[in-house]
């Protein structure tokens, strides 16, 4: 009984000692060169400043990656409002924003540094096959809603940028090592220099085997080991040009049930998965001596996937011109052209399962955008309009146009509204595969879905509106609610069946005769309590009604996709940093709602970590992920995500 | 069982002691208010004589939060310091100006600004990066956890601002290309 008190007094002065505000000072009092000397706390990299952006954007601080333990990308991810997150293994990753969860985020634009990670052959992005160094990273951009107008098809339900610092932020040394239960090895290693004035440049290493998930209560044996290097230059002066890329090799294993035309039919099997491949990505923005700014992009990526069902080699090659004037007073003006190459070779698909025909295909994506931006009422409303015209080789000629405004309320509050046009192109998969099922054991009887060239694009016509409210550094509330209005959904269409062979198939094509009604709203909230605590959190709210025609007889669908994200969804932060910044104390509650078509109940999480900064650069972190329960299932009933607990030093100079 | 308490609790002592006293630490836009403050003592302005008011202009969004009004009524010298708030560049020509911070929420409008105050005898300051080398006159940067600044003396020079030695030697002197 005496040991409480006592334990409560130390607790309380240390306490009371680190949180007590020194806030007295007057700095006004010193000279330059004292000024120079002081240690900043609270370096609260800003949020970049929304005020006038007419759309539903979060942005994910690279110091708020740091404070949240996170060690992958999915798992930053979980920071936003309205992202939904579910893990599936030890390397795949359910990512959707606003409804349409599966296991390929099929109307999510995924950029890293502006390239895109959108696989087009099913359509969706392979998250196993994406790893960025974390430390790395500058700011996640979050923008929930279409983006059709300047990003392109299929960024129907929202964009996700990542973006990372320039390498003069990344200057000198730094070396990570880590390891624990889960996050089983760690490291990376990076060095930056600047050769010359205006030149700065970094290198970077990075490997990692993450432990396996549970599958039906055993190890799945599915862990996620990955190795890359990587680069990037910049160069200052009048023209502002990045040069960098990337080269990986990653194993992510999976299980899959492999469909055969003789007994059994069915093999169950755990394939290595293998994924490896490269990037160069170079842009440029030159501003013109007319005050206008000319950005030339080009990159090029290639993607190497073999896994159970198939194994594609695809190049990318990506050409964009982009010109932002002034032609008018008050006219922000905003013209695009766009060119990309798509090669993707099938190497092998597996008999029956998948048969893609041609094996290799080149797409010839165009585009063009323009967007206007109008600033009247002494700047305190702006009007934006624009569209972007795509010519692909699946659905011919797309058009996405948005309007959008938004007004400067008083000092601190701005207010915005839009109204866009999306849609999502038809993936490769749709109009070339010929996919084979098992329905039945019994007979066996199979399904397959055949390819139809008259498969058209999913469109999407979106209402948002939003508000945000600042006060200086201290208090930030973000708000927004949307209405989406979806047409020419995929569904699939069963048909006769007929003998094949001695085998009874079930044939059914790619319609689009589904369409979705949706809405609902997300929250963001900080708080800057005091110097040394801040606070977050976030909610979002989802209801989602899809229904088919009349015409239809889909019978997968309309529960699956409704079914399969969250009513509901919540988290909330808390940031101490104690001790002029030597020690960090952070922890991460977060709430998902059930998935009632996948089987998976609602749950809690609780990630805790603890940041020591030493001497001479080196830094401890000890952190624990998903406390709250020994395992929970995220997307899969019988796929299990276990507690798992991590330290890692870092040593930079 | 007593040792272990008071071990304790010297030990909590030790550790939060030091933030207790003040130690030297403060909010980043702490010390950018105070530097901004700072440099009105460091930079000579034209047919501005002593006894007149010195103006602060904040174009766009105010990160301060209250620190530099705090400053700017405590600081003495030999110019009073007034506040002003600015959305719009134009806004300069409405009024006497002789700093003008420039907030990172104009990054994006940053030419069309420093074009427009070309020649004009207002220091530009700034935190957006780059902002030296693009034609601002002071970049306040954040160098690991210190706040230092960077001085395009050509820009100020044009501009008929007299920038004291003093205020050079602490800083990073840089030069920006001319747009071609």
């Amino acid at each position: 009984m005496r040991k409480i008190p006592s334990l409560l007094l130390v607790v309380l002065t240390i306490l009371h000692a680190a949180l007590s505000h020194a806030e007295d000072k007057d700095l006004g009092a010193l000279s330059l060169e004292e000024l120079g000397q002081l240690e900043v706390t609270t370096v609260s990299k800003r949020p970049q400043p929304l005020g006038h952006v007419p759309a539903a954007v979060y942005v994910i601080r690279g110091e708020d990656i740091r404070r949240s333990g996170a060690t992958s990308l999915p798992e930053a991810l979980r920071l936003a409002p309205g992202v939904q997150v579910s893990r599936i293994s030890s390397s795949q990753y359910s990512v959707s924003i606003r409804g349409f969860a599966s296991t390929l985020s099929r109307s999510l634009l995924v950029l890293i540094d502006g390239r895109s990670v959108y696989s087009p052959l099913f359509a969706g992005v392979y998250w196993e096959a994406q790893d960025v160094l974390l430390s790395n990273i500058d700011r996640i951009e979050v923008i929930r809603g279409p983006g059709g107008t300047l990003w392109g098809a299929n960024a129907v339900n929202g964009i996700i940028n990542i973006i990372t610092k320039h390498s003069s932020e990344t200057q000198g040394g730094l070396v990570e090592l880590g390891g624990g239960s889960e996050e089983r090895f760690f490291g990376s290693a990076r060095y930056g220099a600047s050769p010359k004035k205006g030149l700065t440049y970094r290198v970077h290493g990075k490997a990692f085997l993450r432990g396996d998930t549970l599958r039906g209560g055993e190890s799945a044996e599915d862990a996620w080991k990955r190795a890359s290097v990587g680069f990037r230059l910049d160069q200052e002066g009048s023209a502002s040009t990045v040069l960098q890329g990337d080269l990986y090799q990653a194993e992510a294993p999976e299980h899959s049930n492999r469909v055969l035309y003789e007994a059994p039919y069915l093999e169950s099997i755990r394939f290595p998965v293998r994924l490896s491949g490269g990037n160069l990505r170079l842009r440029s923005l030159l501003p013109r001596p007319d005050g206008s700014t000319l950005i030339v992009r080009a990159y090029y990526d290639y993607a190497h996937r073999s896994e159970s069902l198939y194994e594609e080699a695809r190049s990318t090659v990506d050409l964009a011109l982009e010109r932002r004037s002034s032609p008018l007073p008050g006219h922000t003006l905003s013209l695009g052209l766009g060119y990309r190459l798509s090669d993707g070779n099938i190497l092998f698909g597996h008999f029956p399962m998948v048969v893609i025909d041609p094996p290799r295909r080149v797409d010839h994506l165009f585009s063009a955008y323009a967007e206007d931006t109008l600033s009247i009422l002494r700047g305190r409303v702006e009007l934006t309009a624009g569209t972007k015209i795509e010519h692909n080789g699946y659905s011919g000629l797309e058009l996405q146009p948005s309007v959008r405004a938004t007004a400067l309320v008083g000092e601190d509050l701005s207010v915005w509204a839009a109204a866009s046009r999306s849609v999502r192109s038809p993936s490769r998969s749709e109009h070339d595969s010929t996919l084979t099922f098992l329905l039945d054991l019994r007979g066996p009887v199979y399904l397959r879905l055949v390819p139809d060239r008259l498969f058209d694009s999913e469109r999407l016509l979106a209402l948002e509106v939003g508000a945000r409210w600042q006060r200086s550094d201290q208090l930030f509330l973000d708000v927004a609610a949307f209405v989406n209005h979806y047409d020419r959904l995929f569904s699939l269409e069963p048909g006769a069946p007929f003998t094949e062979e001695g085998r009874l198939v079930v044939p059914i094509t790619p319609r689009n005769l589904l369409y979705a009604e949706s809405f609902g709203a997300e929250a963001a909230l900080e708080v800057q309590l005091l110097s040394r605590w801040r606070v977050a959190g976030t909610y979002s709210y989802l209801r989602f009604d899809l229904d088919q025609k009349p015409e239809s007889r889909d019978p997968f669908d309309e529960w699956n996709v409704e079914g399969a994200s969250p009513r509901n969804q919540a988290s909330a932060r808390s940031s101490l940093t104690l001790f002029q910044g030597r020690l960090e104390l952070d922890a991460l509650v977060r709430y998902v709602g059930s998935l009632p078509s996948r089987g998976i109940p609602e749950y809690a999480s609780l990630d805790l970590r603890v940041g020591l900064r030493l001497l001479h650069g080196l830094e401890l972190t000890v952190a624990g992920q998903n406390l709250l329960s020994a395992d929970h299932a995220e997307f899969n009933k019988d796929r299990r995500v276990e507690r798992g607990l991590y330290a890692k030093a870092i040593w930079s100079w | 069982m007593a040792r272990c308490r008071w071990g304790a609790l010297a030990l909590a002592l030790a550790l939060g002691g030091s933030s207790a006293q003040g130690g030297d630490e403060a909010g980043e836009y702490d010390v950018k208010a105070a530097y901004l403050v700072n440099f009105t003592r460091y930079v000579t302005w034209p047919a501005l004589s002593p006894g007149d008011p010195l103006v602060l202009g904040i174009l766009g969004r105010d990160p301060f939060g209250g620190a530099l009004e705090a400053l700017a009524q405590k600081s003495g010298g030999e110019h009073p310091l007034h506040l002003r708030r600015l959305r719009r560049v134009e806004e300069a020509d409405q009024g006497p100006l002789h700093i003008l911070f420039v907030s990172a929420s104009e990054e994006e409008r940053l030419p069309a600004i420093l074009r427009r105050l070309d020649g004009r005898p207002v220091l530009t300051v700034g935190e957006s990066r780059f902002f030296a080398e693009r034609g601002g006159m002071i970049e306040l940067e954040v160098e690991g956890r210190r706040v230092r600044f960077s001085v395009n003396l050509t820009e100020a020079e044009e501009s008929r601002l007299a920038v004291s030695s003093q205020l050079l030697k602490l800083a990073r002197v840089v030069d920006h290309d001319p747009t071609p």
